[in-house]
């Protein structure tokens, strides 16, 4: 008799949609081997990511992800949120929700809107699943693969934010890296910013920022990086200069562990390809028992 | 007080330091200048103003400096400065409160490329309920010269792969987003008008 599934709202974002499609196959797939059921909100809206901390006002800034957490707040399940920007906007909405109760008022936010468990993918892996679950269910450990963990800026940051690991020195990401059976390298651009969205008209910034975090992987020993964002995904491979270097979602990598073939999870839609390293790993005799 | 500032003549403007303490919801006046949000922002080398001169600026009613600023729009949001600030302030708060500033007051924003795709963020979120990206990153090029050639290798490799999708998608929680766009163009103009009278600030 098959497990019975954990079911959790999906809010997928507006990227996900778009650049971000691997993303979301990526993440699809994850959850359908992890036996999680992802139930999307219906007609939900745009978080407003980082623009419209600039455009709006405070209180507008905040409406927006508090439409989202008033339709979350309909059903008893918790909600995963894969881009970094949606997750942070639903967190710090709450954040500050909490501590303005005049604005919460004003917005209808009560305490069920404020008590939905916001999800990024490390929290569902690591907290919903549990790390010795998902150890137990890996069938194709990623023997020999050296990943760096990027963690990028919006899971962690502000630091007074309800959130999952240490804002300076997290090890969440490199326990998952091991739970696939691949091996985390030590670095020290795990946190280091890839220039977000100022890399749609800051090129040369963002090609900056990119490849010193590239570079340092690199150096490092690292064979890829995981991410947990669509854009810090997209500017790590779009943004670094002559480095070719690949680079995966924690999806995918916790995908690949439970079985999964590449071409299910998006890998073909990825810039850089990821076959040369899939191989690599497979060459230094990892089993594969699918 | 008054300065000289690039050979212009700067005055500083009276409560110039609670008003964006209010927009922003920073303590302004609690930074003592230690540094660490301009010795970590990976921006930092594109900014024509450090982040802790920003903040200086500001608490010294430098309103003109700071709203002429590039330091504003060059924020990513990566948010290392408040995570390391001794005195809790959240320096890129404050950057995109001052970007807020600059739109509502109607002045020319030192960098027209970044503000352009804020802008055309928001209107294609206004429209649909959601932000199309093949719509922002057209609009933003159409709206600024410097844009029109860049990445277009890399919006053919995107489309190739399937990843930019041509059309939007339309929902009917939209109206509740044009509201909240109403209500906050509302507020920005009364804002204009008279000194911002909501009580005790807000968080962080």
């Amino acid at each position: 008799m098959p497990a019975p599934t954990i079911p959790i709202s999906y809010y997928p974002g507006c990227s996900l949609e778009s650049t971000g499609k691997e993303y979301a196959e990526s993440i699809e797939v994850m959850c359908h081997k992890l036996g999680v059921e992802l139930i999307e909100l219906q007609g939900w809206t745009c978080c407003g990511a980082s623009s419209a901390g600039v455009m709006l006002g405070h209180e507008g800034a905040v409406a927006l992800p508090a439409l989202t957490l008033k339709q979350a707040a309909e059903f008893d399940r918790p909600l995963l949120a894969p881009c970094a920007a949606c997750y942070n906007r639903l967190m710090v909405a709450q954040r500050d929700l909490r501590r303005e109760p005049h604005l919460a008022e004003k917005l209808e936010i009560g305490p069920k809107e404020l008590a939905v468990k916001i999800l990024n993918p490390v929290d569902l892996i690591r907290d919903i699943i549990g790390l010795d679950r998902l150890r137990e269910m890996v069938t194709t450990p990623q023997t020999g693969l050296k990943v760096a963990a990027y963690y990028g800026c919006l899971l962690l940051r502000p630091k007074d934010m309800d959130t999952y690991d240490d804002p300076e020195q997290p090890t969440s990401i490199e326990a998952i890296i091991e739970a696939c059976g691949a091996t985390p390298i030590e670095w020290s651009g795990k946190m280091d910013c890839c220039g977000a969205g100022l890399a749609g008209t800051m090129q040369e910034a963002s090609e900056q920022l990119v490849t010193r975090i590239v570079k340092l992987a690199q150096h490092a020993g690292a064979d890829t990086a995981v991410a947990v964002c669509q854009l810090c995904h997209l500017n790590l491979e779009s943004r670094q200069r002559g480095l070719n270097f690949p680079v995966l979602y924690i999806s995918d990598l916790v995908a690949l562990a439970l079985g999964a073939m590449g071409g299910e999870l998006g890998l073909g839609r990825h810039l850089i390809d990821t076959r040369h390293i899939l191989a690599a790993r497979a060459a230094t005799g990892a089993t594969a028992e699918h | 007080m008054r300065i000289v500032h690039k050979g212009k003549l700067t005055e500083s403007v009276p409560g110039f330091a609670e008003q964006v303490t209010e927009a922003s919801g920073q303590e302004v006046e609690a930074c003592y200048q230690c540094g660490k949000c301009t010795a970590g922002c990976p921006l930092a080398p594109a900014m024509d103003m450090k982040p802790n001169q920003v903040i200086r600026a500001c608490q010294l009613g430098f309103k003109d400096m700071v709203l002429e600023s590039n330091a504003i729009w060059h924020c990513s949001g990566c948010e290392t400065c408040g995570s390391r600030c001794p005195r809790d302030i959240n320096m890129s708060r404050v950057n995109k409160a001052l970007a807020r500033l600059c739109v509502v007051e109607g002045r020319q924003p030192k960098d027209h490329a970044v503000m352009v795709f804020h802008k055309s963020f928001m209107e294609s979120m206004g429209r649909w309920g959601r932000a199309h990206e093949m719509e922002i990153m057209s609009l933003t090029k159409l709206r600024d010269a410097s844009q029109r050639l860049k990445d277009i290798g890399l919006g053919a490799a995107l489309f190739s792969r399937g990843r930019l999708a041509l059309l939007p998608q339309w929902v009917r929680r939209g109206a509740k987003v044009r509201q909240i766009f109403a209500d906050d163009a509302k507020a920005a103009a009364a804002s204009l008008n008279k000194e911002p009278t909501e009580p005790g600030g807000h968080g962080h």
